[in-house]
């Protein structure tokens, strides 16, 4: 019986029956990741924050913390955690959120607003647009103010901050955060 | 559930699971670290599995589980985050859960370590050796003189159940899952013509056994019968593909239905079909009972654990270039073939013509009325009224 032909020969250029497999099966994988990341990429809005890495639920002290808070008016952090909330255009509707929710007697809640809105009592409202820059938060992809959260311990150094478009649906994850902080 | 049905089922397992991560993370505004994790973990994987089939020659098994476990292990901290436990530098641990999101160029970078792995890895596959070749899945049952059973393209050694029922209380029955198919090694890289398949179909076979083989099978049990007639007693051929000509084997394997024809004519859409029906393996065995109605749901379910290559290869050479005059003329075992009157896959007159054109008439033809390709399976007593009639035609030449 004659042998069978060597399984990886290759005749001039053209590519063996199995490595011609292995190669489409390269170029589909990799295109098929390749599109779903560009598509993942594309699809960001304007509020996110330019590089994703960023903008990530629950990583504590990186980034150039923790660091000082600033200072805002009539808020003090000695002896409290504090959340900072930069609501945008959406400060109304924040602060209905914020009253149904508990975040712990400590805790107080601060609502950074373009323009001053009513709030529930545990709110500290706030109509300083500039004050996201002061916290470090990083300008969205499409530019304008600020929508995220910061997180101050009880010290007033800041322990997290994040751009967070969605924060109002994601308030578990604040929650989470600040059980990480004393 | 079957070996090969298991690993299909936990790889699309494997798919499900990360398509449920993928739409966890989006639902928490973090597809980023969907894809970081994913990357990093894949890329562990591809290149350990690299290193492990250099040194062992062998592939991972089940690799998308593996990299599901690994992107699982990757994402561990996320996992906690939901319990409520925040991310800590520590967390790195899990294959650097949060640095890995601070390096330059973030997902590119990964994406193109990963793709990297992957070339890696597949480079590492395309130097196996063929694996396997002479570890061919078997079933035996009962005791007494050998009968080798050797299945058609397609299918695998549970097409012989019926026969095996009636011989196995005389014969000691040994099915054998050809190479590429059933539960037998499918290499990747073997060439699967006719040589291939009767140098890994001749381990199996005791010498002085008698073998009975359908169509495909038929084909390469003839074939080693001529170059081995040490070992192989006599032959029983049910439907061997006899066709005068590529061109007409072609058409015959045409007329049989769209797949066919598109397979037959090495048609692009065949192979996209074929490996997309792969990837979705435990969908086609389960619906293979559905469409291949002529034969039994059992034997239809393992038509669903060939490749393309096993497949496609197999068609090509051995159904379609080969020509079963040459192992004819040569063949010095007793042989008798078996053919349905309405088989329109290996008629009558096609065995008829090969026999007048080899001027072989002591090979015994026996044309069986109303049946067709599966006479086999319709016909367990006369196949096995076959197999004694050669048993004893071989113990008379010896």
């Amino acid at each position: 019986m004659p042998a069978a032909a060597p399984p990886h020969a290759s005749t001039g250029w053209r590519l063996a029956p199995a490595r011609r497999v292995l190669a489409v099966v390269w170029v589909v994988v990799v295109g098929f990741f390749g599109v779903l990341l560009a598509v993942a990429q594309s699809t960001e809005g304007p509020l996110d924050d330019p590089d994703p890495a960023f903008q990530r639920p629950g990583f504590l002290d990186v980034g150039g913390l923790p660091t000082g808070a600033p200072d805002i008016n009539d808020v003090s952090y000695d002896g409290h955690r504090t959340v900072v909330f930069f609501t945008g255009e959406r400060g109304t509707e924040t602060c209905g959120a914020l009253s149904d929710e508990s975040f712990g007697d400590d805790v107080q809640l601060v609502v950074v607003a373009p323009s001053p809105v009513e709030c529930s009592p545990t709110a500290v409202t706030v109509g300083d647009p500039t004050l996201a820059a002061s916290f470090g938060l990083r300008t969205p992809r499409g530019g304008g103010a600020a929508v995220g959260y910061a997180i101050v311990d009880a010290d007033g150094m800041i322990r997290y901050r994040t751009l967070d478009p969605e924060f109002l649906t994601l308030l578990g994850e604040v929650r989470t955060v600040l059980g990480a902080v004393s | 559930m079957n070996h090969g049905l298991r690993q299909s089922t936990l790889t699309l397992f494997a798919v499900l699971a990360e398509i449920g991560l993928y739409h966890s993370y989006r639902g928490h505004d973090a597809r980023f670290h969907w894809f970081t994790h994913f990357f990093v973990g894949a890329t562990v994987v591809l290149l350990a599995g690299t290193v492990w089939a250099w040194r062992t020659g062998r592939p991972v098994r089940l690799p998308l589980l593996w990299i599901l476990g690994a992107h699982a292990f990757a994402m561990f901290p996320d996992f906690l985050f939901q319990a409520g436990v925040a991310h800590y530098r520590w967390m790195d641990v899990f294959l650097g859960h949060i640095s890995t999101h601070f390096v330059p160029g973030r997902n590119l970078t990964w994406f193109a370590v990963a793709a990297t792995a992957l070339a890696l890895y597949l480079v590492a596959l395309d130097r196996l050796p063929p694996a396997g070749i002479n570890g061919l899945h078997l079933t035996t049952r009962g005791n007494g003189p050998s009968v080798v059973l050797v299945h058609g393209l397609g299918a695998s050694a549970r097409y012989w159940e019926p026969v095996v029922d009636v011989l196995a209380d005389r014969y000691r029955t040994i099915a054998v899952d050809l190479l590429g198919f059933g539960r037998s090694p499918k290499p990747g890289s073997a060439s699967y013509d006719i040589d291939c398949h009767a140098d890994a179909l001749a381990p199996t076979i005791p010498p002085g056994s008698v073998v009975v083989a359908h169509s495909t099978g038929a084909a390469i049990a003839l074939h080693l019968a001529a170059a081995r007639p040490d070992l192989i007693a006599g032959l029983v051929l049910v439907a061997p593909p006899a066709h005068a000509d590529a061109d007409t084997a072609r058409d015959r394997i045409s007329e049989l239905g769209t797949f066919s024809r598109l397979t037959a004519q090495g048609h692009p859409a065949a192979t996209v079909l074929c490996e997309t029906m792969c990837l979705l393996r435990p969908l086609a065995a389960a619906g293979a009972p559905v469409i291949l109605r002529d034969v039994p749901a059992r034997v239809a379910i393992d038509g669903a654990l060939h490749t393309w290559p096993s497949y496609s290869r197999t068609l090509q050479h051995v159904v379609i270039d080969h020509r079963l005059d040459h192992d004819l003329r040569d063949i010095d075992v007793p042989v008798q073939i078996l053919v349905g009157s309405d088989d329109h896959v290996s008629t009558p007159d096609t065995i008829r013509g090969a026999l007048t054109r080899t001027g072989r008439d002591d090979i015994d033809l026996r044309v069986v009325d109303g049946d067709d390709h599966h006479l086999a399976l319709h016909q367990p007593g006369l196949v096995a009224a076959a197999v004694d009639q050669i048993a004893a035609d071989a113990a008379t030449r010896s």
